[in-house]
């Protein structure tokens, strides 16, 4: 192999390494941008919350709810702060059936919440109540069981699926 | 979209389970069976009869002998001979001989001699009167705290002119008509809303002598009304509703708190019942003293009628004299019919004056 054919394999090389690293730096912000974007999105929904029980509550005759007024908490708790920890430190986020479950369990305990809230204040009360309670906790375990089978088999995974081929 | 199915899957199950709760709470009706039923006339054949004295001194006894405390018991004694208290004939067979157990033949007898108290407060303005051989009923009209208090002082000859009614004569969940509907079935002169049992899964219900709901809600003050037409505040933690209806309950309304016992108010100037320290409508019904009663139903959430905390109510209900009171359904169920009209102006939002549907009134 001549110099100039060593020269150009490096140059390949070399170039397919700055592609390499382009194209995973441009993963990377992608899932920055991913991540910004979902503090976002549970921001938003945390504050609709929180608006949706103060104005219950403002037409409900003094006759007041704590499922209701704190309904907000589940995802302030469970949505953003998790959020925020993930965004801030750069925390490589797995997408997949985990996340879908805790992101299902959120809606499912807040969902309950407000419903509580209202029965409440209508003064009635209903059997099916619990089912949201018991489907809330179930799909937090479902989702505690995933992750853990998610960091066992990374390949399971929403994320390694989508992007093993630039990992 | 392939990344997101199971999210469109799971909020299209969370949206129906939602509405679906939402309909099975408050729009589908669902008609239940009584756990027991006792008719007092036809069904009484035991062979203790007692006469009103008994009957009350019966059941103090009978409270403590079964463990339980009947927290407070209105009346002692009616001088009456024939107002008597109505049991089953076979549930109560093994607490006959210390209840107050019944001649059912003289369940309708009106002898008593009729109570001439009349209210401790004479400022009301008078808005209606009824009489007949059973009953007299005036209709005052009262203001106090911004508020227009309705209150109709009742006195009857016998304890059977205090009855209850169901809406549609049915008991179930969210089977509901509106206070002037089922008054007028009922042939009522005058009524006024109930404890609305349907909007609730547990509670006693018993209604003129007849068991519906047997499911304690645990920590609950409950009134009694037993068949001599005495007032009784109990716990449903400390009594069954069985043990209720074999000592006599004629009716038990679940809804509360009790306003006034012995004569003393029960409630705090914070009392909330989970709920509701704030000023709203009210409803509540109150004895004086043997078969004279107070129904009192105030105004609110309007301009021209603030509303009632519950201790408000609890001072006017002891401004008018009574013995024991307890506080019933309010908000925009609180109504109060007399003669065919709606003489209140009930209200769920205070922007218009409608009656709102419930699942039970008390009447005479």
């Amino acid at each position: 192999m001549s110099s100039f054919d060593k020269w150009m394999q490096q140059h390949r090389q070399g170039d397919k390494t700055m592609k390499q690293n382009r194209q995973m730096e441009d993963d990377f912000q992608a899932v920055r941008s991913e991540d910004v974007r979902r503090v976002w999105r549970w921001l938003f929904f945390t504050v609709l919350v929180l608006v949706f029980g103060l104005v219950y509550e403002i037409f409900s005759f003094g006759v007041y709810s704590n499922f209701m007024i704190f309904a907000f908490a589940f995802p302030l708790f469970m949505g953003l702060v998790p959020a925020l920890v993930t965004c801030l430190k750069g925390v490589r986020r797995r997408e997949g059936m985990a996340w879908q479950f805790w992101n299902s369990a959120v809606m499912t305990f807040t969902v309950g919440s407000l419903m509580q809230g209202v029965l409440d204040i209508y003064g009635t009360t209903s059997h099916l109540m619990i089912y949201y309670w018991i489907a809330g906790i179930a799909l937090t375990a479902a989702s505690l069981i995933a992750r853990a089978v998610s960091f066992r088999f990374p390949a399971l995974t929403y994320f390694h699926r989508n992007f093993k081929s630039e990992m | 979209m392939k990344k997101h199915w199971w999210n469109i899957l799971y909020g299209t199950v969370l949206l129906t389970f939602t509405v679906y709760t939402a309909l099975d709470t408050f729009v589908l009706p669902h008609a239940y069976t009584a756990v027991s039923a006792q008719s007092s006339v036809t069904e009484s054949t035991d062979t203790d009869t007692s006469d009103t004295d008994t009957v009350s001194a019966a059941s103090s006894v009978e409270t403590s002998e079964n463990g339980y405390t009947v927290t407070s018991k209105s009346t002692s004694s009616a001088s009456s001979d024939s107002s008597e208290a109505t049991d089953s004939d076979s549930t109560s067979a093994s607490s006959s001989e210390d209840t107050s157990s019944s001649d059912s033949d003289s369940t309708a007898s009106a002898d008593s001699t009729q109570t001439t108290t009349s209210l401790a407060r004479t400022d009301g303005t008078v808005i209606g009167t009824y009489s007949d051989d059973e009953k007299t009923i005036t209709v005052y009209e009262y203001t106090e705290n911004s508020t227009q208090i309705y209150v109709a002082d009742v006195t009857v000859t016998s304890a059977d002119a205090l009855r209850t009614a169901l809406a549609n004569d049915t008991y179930g969940r969210n089977i509901t008509a509106t206070t002037s509907d089922i008054a007028s079935d009922a042939g009522a002169v005058l009524a006024i809303n109930g404890d609305y049992y349907g909007s609730q899964e547990s509670g006693y219900v018993i209604r003129n002598g007849v068991l519906y709901r047997d499911t304690s809600a645990g920590d609950q003050e409950d009134l009694v009304i037993y068949a001599d037409g005495s007032f009784g505040i109990i716990n449903e933690e400390d009594v069954t509703a069985q043990e209720l209806l074999d000592n006599g309950a004629q009716q038990v309304l679940s809804f509360g708190p009790a306003l006034v016992e012995n004569g003393e108010i029960a409630v705090t100037t914070d009392e909330e019942v989970g709920k509701a320290k704030a000023s709203n409508p009210r409803t509540a019904i109150g004895v004086i003293d043997d078969l004279h009663y107070v129904l009192v139903v105030a105004d609110g959430r309007t301009s021209a009628s603030q509303g009632l905390t519950l201790y408000e109510l609890a001072e006017f209900m002891q401004s008018l004299g009574v013995s024991t009171a307890y506080n019933l359904d309010g908000g925009g169920s609180s109504t109060m019919v007399f003669q065919g009209e709606v003489i209140n102006n009930p209200t769920t939002n205070g922007r218009t004056i409608t009656e709102r549907k419930v699942s039970d009134i008390v009447y005479f």
